[in-house]
C-alpha cells in the first residue's frame, strides 16, 4: 500500500453576492491550483474568519449586502492571526477614491470589474507572491 | 445633477450607441473556455444558466423599487445586473444598468419608467442571444 504525500491545496476565501462572478472566480481559483471557500456576502466572511485564519488569499466585492468588502478587510487587519492573508479588493468602480480607500483599509490589490481570466491571472499571482516575510513585512501594494 | 434636456440628449444618446454595438460580445463568454475545469460541467453553459436565473430576480428587485420610490435599494440592484451582465459581455444591459444605478441613487425618478422598459427589452434580446449559445454548445 502506497501512502499518498499529496499537499491539500492551499485556501482561498472569495465573497461575492453575484451568483454569476461567484462562479467564474471559483473556476479561476481552482484552475490556479487552490481550493475555493466560496460565501454570498461579507457577514459570512466574516462568521467564517472568527474561527478559520487558514487561507492564503481573500477575494472580496466592494459592495455587498450586509457587509461589505472593506469591512471584512478592516476587521482582518485588526486580528493578528488574520492580518497575514493578502486581499484582493473587486469593484465594478474604477474610482481612484474607492482604490484609496481600500488600499488604507488593507487591501493588497485592486481590480475593476469586468475583467478578462488574464486580467485576473495577473492580478492574482501578484496577490499570492505577496506573502509576508517571517518577519511579517509584506511586500508593496499594487492597483491592476 | 443632470438637467433634464441634457438628461434626455443623454438618453437618446444611449439609444443611438445601441445601432453600432451588438447585444452580447460572445467573445467574452468564449474567453471563460480557457478555466474550463477538466470533468467539470461546460462552465459557459453553467454562466449562462445562472444569468437566466439573475435577469428576472434584479428586474424584478427593480420595478418594486421603483413602485417604492426606493432609490438606493433601485441602484443596488442595477448595480449587481450591470456586474454579471458586464462579466458576460451584456454589454447594452450592462450599459442601461448604468444608468439606472446613476438616476436611482440620486433619485431622479422622471426617466426611469421608460429606462426599465428599455433594460427589459435588452435583457430579452441578450437571454436570448445566451440561449442560442447555450443550445449550440450542449449539441
Amino acid at each position: 500500500m502506497q501512502l499518498s504525500t499529496r499537499q491539500p491545496s492551499p485556501r482561498v476565501l472569495i465573497a461575492d453576492d453575484d451568483p454569476v462572478m461567484r462562479q467564474i472566480l471559483k473556476s479561476m481559483i481552482m484552475k490556479e491550483g487552490y481550493e475555493a471557500v466560496v460565501v454570498e456576502d461579507g457577514r459570512e466572511a466574516y462568521r467564517i474568519l472568527q474561527s478559520d485564519a487558514n487561507f492564503r488569499g481573500g477575494i472580496f466585492d466592494m459592495m455587498m449586502p450586509h457587509l461589505q468588502g472593506l469591512d471584512v478587510i478592516s476587521y482582518m487587519r485588526t486580528e493578528k492571526r488574520l492580518r497575514r492573508i493578502p486581499v484582493l479588493m473587486i469593484s465594478a468602480e474604477s474610482d481612484l477614491k474607492l482604490m484609496a480607500k481600500s488600499f488604507v483599509a488593507g487591501a493588497t490589490v485592486f481590480l475593476t470589474k469586468p475583467f478578462t481570466p488574464e486580467q485576473f491571472r495577473a492580478t492574482f499571482r501578484i496577490l499570492m507572491a505577496n506573502q509576508p516575510t517571517p518577519l511579517g513585512i509584506s511586500q508593496n501594494d499594487y492597483a491592476i | 445633477m443632470l438637467s433634464d434636456t441634457r438628461l434626455t440628449a443623454d438618453i437618446f444618446q444611449l439609444a443611438d450607441s445601441r445601432i453600432f454595438r451588438d447585444p452580447v460580445d460572445l467573445s467574452v463568454l468564449a474567453g471563460y473556455e480557457s478555466i474550463q475545469l477538466d470533468g467539470e460541467t461546460d462552465l459557459v453553459v453553467e454562466l449562462i444558466d445562472l444569468y437566466f436565473d439573475e435577469v428576472p430576480r434584479r428586474v424584478q428587485a427593480m420595478r418594486e423599487a421603483m413602485r417604492l420610490t426606493d432609490g438606493k435599494s433601485l441602484a443596488s440592484a442595477a448595480h449587481a445586473l450591470r456586474g454579471s451582465s458586464g462579466n458576460l459581455g451584456a454589454l447594452q444591459v450592462a450599459q442601461i444598468c448604468t444608468e439606472i444605478e446613476g438616476l436611482g441613487s440620486v433619485e431622479k425618478w422622471s426617466h426611469l419608467p421608460s429606462l426599465l422598459s428599455w433594460l427589459e427589452l435588452e435583457c430579452e434580446i441578450a437571454l436570448h442571444i445566451f440561449m442560442q449559445e447555450r443550445r449550440t454548445r450542449m449539441r
